[in-house]
C-alpha cells in the first residue's frame, strides 16, 4: 500500500479545507462582529498544514489506480483530519475553553451527527454559527460520495447492493466516473439545499437561518442557530417544510437525480424507498395516538405535526427537535430509540445501519425460521426480484452484530468514565455512532454533552467517525494484515 | 399425448386395466357415432400391431387412440383411468429441462417444486423460478422426498440425466403414495421394464430428440412426424395436394400397406374419421399411424 500517497491526498483535501474556511470569513463580512480573524487565522494554518503535508509526502510518480486498502486509509484520513482542523475556528474565537470542546463540536459537524457541547447557542457570532451548519452540508457531501460510489467499490458491509444503480460492475480500480457521479449528485444536493432555503424565507426566515438551516436539513445534520433548534420557529410551514426536507435528505440522492432528470417511477418502485417511506408513517401513526392517548397533546393534529417531525428527525439521523421528546412517555421514546438504528436509505446522507440492510436482515431472519420447517430449501434473498449473494448477506448480517456490539462497548466506556444515567449513556452511544445527535435523559434534547468529561468526548467522537465510515472502514485499518505489503 | 394437425388430434396412449368393459370384445362392436375417435395403434408384450376390426384387447395391452381431445376425454373415462385435476408437482433434477419444465408448470399455476443435489444449480433454480420452492438434496434420499412434500403431491417428474436416479426416485415417491410419476431416460435397454415396474410414464431422451428433429423436417415439406415407443410406430402428416396418387380412388381400393392406418382426415378444419368409402380430396390433411416396416410405401403412396 502507497501511505504516502494517501497522505498526499488528504494533505490536498485539508489544503481546500483550510480555503473553505474563508466562505465563513465572507459571512462575517456581512454580519460584523469579532470572529472574522479566527476564520483567517484557522485558513491560513489548515493551508499550510496541508500543502506541507502534500510536500512531505510527494511521490514522484502518482499512482495510476487508488486501490482499495488507499481507498479506506484516504476515507478515515480525511474525516479525521477535517474533524481536527475544522475545530481551529472554534478554538480560536475562544468558542470553547478546551480544544476537546472544539473538536468535539467539529467532528458533530463533518460527521452530520449534530450533537453539541454548546450550552448556548444563540449568543455565539454569526460567522461561527455559519461554520457549525457549513461543516455539515460538507460533510453530507463526503457521505453523498462515499455512500454512492466509494462503499459500493471497498463491499463494506455489503454495500456493493447499493451501488447497483449507479456504479455498475464492481471493480477493484477506481474509475474516473466517481468524480462524474459526484458532480450529478452534488448538483442535486446544491439544488434541494437551494430550494429548501427560499421556500423557508418565504415561511419568514431570516436569511441566515434560512441557509444555514438548509445545509443542516439536507445533510441530515442537525445543527441549528437557535437554542430551542426548529422549536424556535412557531410555524405549521416552517416545521413542515424541514421535515418533508429532512425526509428528502434521507432519501438516495440517486433516486433524486432519476427523479429530477425524468425517472420519477423509479423512486416508487425501490423497495428501499417504500420500506423507508412505509416506516415514517407507521412509526407516526403510532407514535401520534399514543401522544393522544397519554394525553400530550390535546388534538390529533398537534399530535401528528409533533411525531411527525420527531420521527422523520430520527429515522433520518438528523436530529432537529421541535419540542422536548425527552418528557414524551417512555412507551414513544422507545419506538425512537429503535427508529435510531434504522437509518434512511442507503446513497443518502444519513447515518445508521440503514434501510436496505434492516431489509436483508428481516429477509434472513424469515429464511432462518422457514429452514426449520424446510431444512433444506435453497431460498436466494431477493431486492426487487433480484437475488443477493451469500457473501453480501453475511457481510451485512456481520455489520449488524458489529454495530450493536459497538454501540454495547461504547456505553460501556461512557457509563465508567461518567456518572450519569444509564439512559443517557446508552443514548449518548448510540446517538453519536449512528449520527442521530440529541439522545435522552442528560443529554437529551433540552440538554447537551458538554457536561460530560474530555476522554468521553473524545470516545464519542471516535464514535461518530466509526459510525459515520460505516464501521468497517475504520475497524480494517485496525487489522495488522491491512498494513502488510 | 402429443398432438396433431395444429393441436385439433390427440394421440392417447391408454392402459387396458383389468375390468375394463370393453375387454374379449371385438373392436368393430365399440365405434363411436358420431366418430370423432379411432383406434390406431395396440401394443401387446412389447410389440405394436395395428388393431382390426375383430381385434380383441387384453389386460395388459396398451392401446393408441387418435382423435379429438374432448371424445379422447370420454375415452379416458371408458378406460377407467382418474381424470384428476394435477395441482402440485414434484421435480427432481434443476437441469436445462427440470428448470424449463417447473417454468412452465409455475406459469399454469400450479405449486412446483424443485429437488437438486448441486448447491450451484439448486440456488440458480432458485433464483431463476421464482415462486418455486427448490431443495437441496439428492433426489433419492427420502428425507429429502418427503420434506419438499411428495406424500401430498399428484405427481413427480424425474427429470435429471441420470437414468437409475430418476427411476429410484419415481419408485421411492409411489411407495410414498404419489399418484403418477414421469421418467426421463435414455438408456434403450430400459424401454421394456419401465412401465412393467410401475413407471406410469418413461419419456425417453433420444425419442424426444428425434421427433423435433423429424418435425422439424417436414418430410420434404409436407409432413409431421411422431415417433412413438423407441421406433416401434410412427405417426405422420401428409398433406393432400393435386399430384397425391389416391386422390379420387376409395380407400379400399387404395392398397394402402398393411401396418398402416389413415387415422384422421383434416377436411376444412374439420376430422373425418375415414372408412373404406372414403375419397381423398385435395387440401385435405392425414394423419397416418404407421410401423416402421410399411412408412416407405406409405410416404411413396402419400407423398406427392
Amino acid at each position: 500500500m502507497n501511505v504516502k500517497f494517501c497522505f498526499q491526498v488528504t494533505g490536498k483535501f485539508v489544503m481546500y479545507l483550510g480555503l473553505l474556511m474563508l466562505v465563513p470569513a465572507v459571512c462575517t463580512l456581512f454580519y460584523p462582529e469579532d470572529d472574522l480573524s479566527a476564520f483567517l487565522i484557522s485558513a491560513l494554518l489548515t493551508s499550510i498544514a496541508g500543502l506541507s503535508l502534500m510536500v512531505i509526502c510527494r511521490i514522484s510518480e502518482a499512482p495510476t489506480e487508488i486501490r482499495r486498502r488507499e481507498g479506506f486509509l484516504i476515507a478515515a484520513l480525511c474525516w479525521v483530519l477535517a474533524s481536527v482542523f475544522g475545530a481551529i475556528p472554534y478554538y480560536m474565537y475562544g468558542v470553547f475553553a478546551s480544544p476537546v470542546d472544539a473538536l468535539f463540536e467539529s467532528t458533530a459537524g463533518f460527521t452530520t451527527t449534530g450533537a453539541t457541547a454548546l450550552v448556548s447557542i444563540e449568543g455565539l457570532p454569526k460567522g461561527i454559527l455559519f461554520w457549525r451548519n457549513f461543516t455539515q452540508w460538507l460533510g453530507g457531501m463526503g457521505i453523498i460520495v462515499l455512500g454512492i460510489a466509494i462503499f459500493p467499490r471497498l463491499f463494506v458491509g455489503g454495500a456493493q447492493l447499493m451501488g447497483l444503480e449507479t456504479t455498475g460492475p464492481t471493480t477493484e480500480k477506481f474509475a474516473p466516473k466517481i468524480a462524474e457521479t459526484a458532480k450529478k449528485l452534488w448538483i442535486v444536493y446544491i439544488a434541494l439545499t437551494g430550494v429548501l432555503a427560499v421556500l423557508l424565507i418565504f415561511g419568514g426566515m431570516s436569511f441566515f437561518d434560512a441557509l444555514t438551516h438548509s445545509f443542516s436539513t439536507l445533510s441530515t445534520g442537525g445543527f441549528s442557530c437557535r437554542d430551542a433548534s426548529i422549536g424556535a420557529y412557531d410555524s405549521v410551514y416552517i416545521q413542515g417544510l424541514i421535515t418533508f426536507f429532512m425526509f428528502l435528505g434521507g432519501t438516495s440522492f440517486v433516486l433524486h437525480f432519476y427523479f429530477f432528470t425524468g425517472k420519477p417511477g423509479r423512486l416508487l418502485r425501490n423497495s428501499e424507498f417504500r420500506f423507508y417511506l412505509f416506516f415514517v408513517i407507521a412509526a407516526t401513526m403510532f407514535i401520534a395516538l399514543e401522544l393522544i392517548q397519554t394525553g400530550v397533546y390535546g388534538t390529533f393534529s398537534e399530535s401528528l405535526r409533533y411525531a411527525s417531525f420527531q420521527v422523520v428527525s430520527i429515522i433520518t439521523t438528523t436530529g432537529f427537535t421541535t419540542t422536548d421528546f425527552d418528557a414524551w412517555p417512555a412507551f414513544v421514546k422507545w419506538v425512537l430509540f429503535m427508529l435510531m438504528f434504522f437509518g434512511a436509505c442507503a446513497g443518502s446522507t444519513s447515518g445508521s445501519v440503514k434501510g436496505l440492510r434492516i431489509m436483508v436482515l428481516f429477509k434472513k431472519a424469515h429464511r432462518e425460521i422457514r429452514r426449520l420447517v424446510y431444512p433444506n430449501v435453497v431460498s436466494p434473498i431477493t431486492i426487487e426480484g433480484k437475488s443477493i449473494s451469500e457473501k453480501a448477506v453475511s457481510s451485512i448480517t456481520s455489520f449488524f452484530i458489529l454495530y450493536i456490539f459497538l454501540c454495547g462497548f461504547v456505553a460501556l466506556v461512557v457509563l465508567m468514565l461518567e456518572d450519569i444515567s444509564l439512559e443517557s449513556a446508552v443514548s449518548a452511544a448510540v446517538a453519536s455512532i449512528t449520527n442521530v445527535g440529541p439522545a435522552f435523559d442528560e443529554v437529551g434534547p433540552t440538554s447537551h454533552y458538554s457536561h460530560l468529561g474530555s476522554l468521553t468526548k473524545i470516545i464519542l467522537s471516535l464514535a461518530m467517525i466509526i459510525g459515520r465510515l460505516e464501521l468497517y472502514t475504520v475497524l480494517v485499518l485496525l487489522m495488522p494484515s491491512f498494513w502488510r505489503r | 399425448m402429443e398432438f396433431f394437425a395444429s393441436g385439433q388430434i390427440e394421440l392417447l396412449k391408454l392402459r387396458v386395466h383389468e375390468g375394463v368393459p370393453i375387454i374379449n370384445e371385438k373392436l368393430r362392436n365399440f365405434v363411436s357415432s358420431p366418430r370423432n375417435w379411432t383406434f390406431v395403434g395396440l401394443q401387446r408384450e412389447h410389440r405394436i400391431t395395428i388393431p382390426r376390426g375383430d381385434t380383441e384387447l387384453r389386460p395388459g395391452d396398451f392401446v393408441f387412440a387418435l382423435g379429438v381431445p374432448s371424445a379422447l376425454e370420454k375415452l379416458k373415462k371408458l378406460f377407467n383411468l382418474r381424470i384428476q385435476k394435477v395441482h402440485s408437482v414434484i421435480i427432481v433434477g434443476a437441469g436445462r429441462v427440470g428448470c424449463e419444465v417447473a417454468s412452465a408448470l409455475h406459469a399454469n399455476g400450479l405449486s412446483v417444486r424443485l429437488i437438486e443435489s448441486d448447491h450451484d444449480r439448486a440456488r440458480a433454480a432458485a433464483e431463476e423460478l421464482v415462486g418455486v420452492m427448490v431443495f437441496e438434496g439428492d433426489g433419492t434420499d427420502l428425507e429429502i422426498l418427503k420434506e419438499a412434500g411428495v406424500e401430498k403431491s399428484d405427481y413427480l417428474l424425474a427429470l435429471t440425466g441420470d437414468d437409475e436416479n430418476n427411476v429410484l426416485s419415481a419408485l421411492l415417491a409411489k411407495n410414498l403414495g404419489i399418484d403418477r410419476c414421469t421418467v426421463l431416460y435414455s438408456n434403450p435397454d430400459y424401454v421394456e421394464v419401465l412401465e412393467a415396474i410401475g413407471i406410469d410414464r418413461a419419456i425417453s431422451v433420444n425419442m424426444a430428440v428425434a421427433n423435433a428433429i423429424l418435425n422439424s423436417l417436414h418430410l420434404g415439406g409436407e409432413a409431421n412426424v411422431s415417433l412413438l415407443y423407441e421406433g416401434a410406430g410412427e405417426v405422420l402428416e401428409f398433406d393432400v395436394t393435386e399430384h397425391t396418387k389416391i386422390l379420387g380412388t376409395p380407400l379400399s381400393e387404395c392398397k394402402m400397406p398393411h401396418d398402416s392406418v389413415i387415422g384422421v382426415c383434416i377436411r376444412d378444419g374439420k376430422p373425418i374419421f375415414p372408412g373404406g368409402d372414403f375419397v381423398a380430396q385435395v387440401g385435405d390433411r392425414l394423419v397416418v399411424f404407421s410401423l416402421p416396416a410399411a412408412i416407405k410405401k406409405v410416404e411413396e403412396i402419400l407423398v406427392s
